[in-house]
């Protein structure tokens, strides 16, 4: 920040915010239709993203992963953001246009194997001199497994134990040095994997690259207490994030570690205005380039699991039931309970008089802090400090000057507040996230 | 001097730019700018799990930002990889040196290697090669998976792309399936370029069908005409044209510091190969 406009890093007397940025790309949230939108897969956009993160002195820069085209009645969906470069080599590029900003990528522990996976991110961490986290993920299921040799399906409960025995054998490895340089030979003998010799990079900068889970669920919240740095969640209200908060940091006790061993960061989105009436209006715009007409009737088909395309978007929503069982959508997180979803959506719709075009935006659109940078400032402290998160991973909705307004405007509030740093105090990304270095176990 | 008719364009030099025991991306930056500075084709980056050392195509990531032109080529091994992974992730360092990747194709073919897994027994290196040929095909066809105009943001009608214009590859090797198409766009330069050390004859058939550059690594101006003309031929009867295959004599260089271990030069032209590099450093000889 050029301008410091109170105190110095630490000087506040409240909880301090973490902030990091989520590249936009593959969801609904990103606007592709907007004449300011860029590439999402040329370097210069992660570049301009990654750099305006560090210039808002984020914790982190975060990448989500794709492993097969997402599919919808059995044809390449394509009214979103399609395709995106490969997580660790964007960001090992990223380490050489960034001095201080976390590198975050979301990397299957299904379809990779613990020693080279292990090995390319200590590898990030020894490039990026301390700045590597990854962001353990589990979704895995029978249509993304073609793409791979291990293919096939995972139950839910498989997956954590797999993925909590691919994070303890990687751990492993990455202590596996003496330091500084003399290799040991490891051996991990599990359920799920049995591997052995000698691992082939030092112990990195941060001993172990920063740890992150996504996921809300019980499996989801347990693995994360035991092992993850930082959780990666998505609440609704306040109250929810407040009572995943408690629940979370609740489980830690078990597991031997402290409250500040595991950060809550929600993702999060934002619209600002100069005024509240100006921002709401720039929301509802958003909102509406988000679901166009056509991705309206495909959120309908999701959840209703049938054709739908005869439909208006402008016109009501069908009488016909949804089919719970339907394949329609493939390599997307499945709708719990589709007669549910669909029965509030009539409810709503009915109730407001709404389209099914309105309607998919009222339930779908997530806008988390809508307001001018002054209010948004203030609603981002008051939710840290009444403990319903440590943080945020904010989702711009624009590549690549989505995050540009942000960290002119409310960056230098957060400040002013007295809750966020005005320069980086330590060059590795566990030290901007205020976690210990993790014990050497030799 | 036989002749092996066209296919001699202009003198290429690649150089490899091995660090052992370095984890940290400056000394690599410094060689690779060195490299442009004498405006060579290439670099390359060894990379093998048998041994200490950070994963090579990561290390070219690293320093692409901060070189302009030189070609950037790890070594990336097809054994224990997944060749979606490995195709996805050579694409993106196209991306990011903005159309300067190549990959080393390379196996791993130690019990010790197989042991790191654990997942498949090592296999003889004839078997390996098959495998990493079929991983080149793959990657090829996963780079054309999407065509270049995939992506039109057409407004009117809500599509980001237009999906006639992605495809399923539907690949079925002896060891791997995949369905495809990739996650990454075609990248710039549509195939990043296939490299294969040819030294060894395992090596050879796969290098001769595949590679866009074959290494060699000889002792004398006679081994390099004989290794050349043999992978020439390997070509032409797997339906390739030769010419589009370029052979590299691989050789140490001693620039005369005496403290510095030799470091591996790679060039290809007229034999017998240039007096000095451009870098002008030092004469170049074979070793003998």
């Amino acid at each position: 920040m050029s301008e410091k406009t109170a105190g110095h890093a630490g000087q506040g007397t409240g909880k301090q915010i973490h902030l990091a940025a989520h590249f936009p790309g593959v969801n609904s949230t990103t606007v592709w239709s907007d004449p300011r939108s860029r590439s999402h897969i040329d370097f210069s956009s992660f570049e301009h993203l990654a750099r305006t993160a560090e210039r808002g002195l984020f914790d982190f820069f975060f990448l989500a992963e794709g492993l097969r085209l997402r599919e919808h009645k059995g044809r390449i969906h394509d009214l979103d953001v399609v395709g995106r470069p490969e997580s660790l080599t964007v960001l090992a590029a990223l380490a050489a246009v960034t001095e201080r900003l976390g590198l975050a990528a979301t990397v299957s522990a299904t379809f990779n194997e613990p020693f080279e996976l292990a090995r390319r991110f200590a590898t990030l961490d020894h490039l990026s001199a301390g700045r590597a986290a990854w962001n353990v993920v589990t979704t895995s299921d029978a249509f993304t497994g073609e793409n791979f040799r291990r293919g096939g399906y995972l139950d839910r409960a498989d997956r954590y134990t797999r993925a909590a025995e691919f994070l303890a054998a990687a751990r492993q490895l990455w202590d596996s040095w003496t330091p500084p340089d003399r290799p040991r030979p490891f051996a991990h003998h599990g359920e799920h994997f049995a591997i052995e010799g000698e691992f082939t990079v030092p112990r990195s900068p941060q001993g172990h690259p920063v740890v992150i889970q996504a996921g809300d669920s019980p499996e989801g919240r347990e693995f994360a207490a035991s092992a993850a740095d930082v959780i990666f969640t998505r609440h609704g209200t306040p109250e929810a994030g407040r009572a995943f908060y408690a629940d979370v940091k609740g489980r830690l006790a078990t597991y031997g570690r402290t409250p500040d061993d595991l950060k809550i960061m929600p993702g999060v989105t934002y619209v600002l205005g100069d005024t509240a009436a100006e921002a709401q209006e720039k929301a509802a715009e958003i909102r509406r380039a988000q679901v166009s007409p056509q991705n309206a009737i495909l959120a309908l088909e999701q959840v209703w699991g049938v054709d739908l395309s005869s439909y208006d978007p402008d016109g009501p929503l069908p009488d016909i039931d949804p089919d719970p069982g339907s394949e329609l959508a493939q390599g997307r997180v499945k709708i719990g309970d589709p007669l549910a979803v669909a029965a509030k959506w009539r409810a709503l719709s009915e109730a407001k008089g709404l389209s099914i075009r309105q309607t998919v935006i009222e339930t779908t659109a997530r806008q988390t802090f809508i307001g001018t940078p002054r209010s948004v400032a203030e609603e981002l402290v008051e939710a840290v400090r009444a403990d319903a998160a440590d943080g945020f991973i904010l989702i711009p909705h624009l590549t690549p000057g989505g995050l540009d307004d942000f960290v002119e405007k409310v960056v230098p509030l957060l400040q002013e507040r007295g809750a966020y740093r005005t320069e980086y105090e330590g060059a590795t990304l566990r030290s901007h996230l205020g976690l210990r270095e993790p014990v050497w176990k030799g | 001097m036989t002749d092996h008719g066209s296919g001699r364009g202009p003198l290429h030099i690649a150089a490899a730019i091995d660090l052992p025991g370095t984890y940290e991306s400056g000394p690599y930056a410094e060689l690779a700018l060195l490299a442009e500075r004498g405006a060579l084709d290439f670099v390359t980056l060894g990379d093998s799990f048998a041994r200490p050392g950070p994963d090579a195509l990561a290390v070219a990531a690293r320093i692409a930002p901060a070189t302009g032109r030189v070609g950037l080529v790890p070594t990336v091994t097809t054994t224990h990889t997944e060749p979606f992974h490995v195709q996805a992730a050579v694409a993106t360092l196209d991306w990011v040196s903005r159309g300067r990747a190549g990959w080393t194709l390379d196996v791993s073919a130690t019990e010790a290697e197989a042991r790191l897994f654990g997942r498949r027994g090592a296999a003889p290196p004839e078997e390996l090669w098959r495998e990493a040929g079929e991983v080149a095909d793959v990657a090829a066809l996963l780079w054309d998976s999407w065509e270049d105009d995939t992506e039109i943001r057409d407004v009117a009608s809500g599509r980001f792309i237009d999906r006639d214009k992605l495809h399923h590859v539907d690949f079925e090797g002896r060891t791997f399936s995949v369905r495809g198409p990739s996650i990454v766009p075609r990248p710039p330069q549509g195939h990043p370029v296939r490299v294969v050390d040819a030294t060894a004859p395992p090596a050879r058939e796969a290098a001769a069908r595949h590679a866009d550059v074959a290494l060699v690594r000889v002792a004398s101006v006679r081994q390099a005409d004989a290794a050349r003309a043999e992978l020439r031929g390997l070509a032409a009867r797997s339906g390739r044209d030769p010419d589009v295959l370029r052979v590299f004599a691989a050789l140490d260089v001693d620039l005369g510091a005496a403290s510095a271990p030799p470091s591996r030069a790679t060039g290809e032209g007229r034999c017998p190969p240039p007096r000095a590099p451009p870098t002008g450093a030092a004469p170049s000889t074979w070793p003998t």
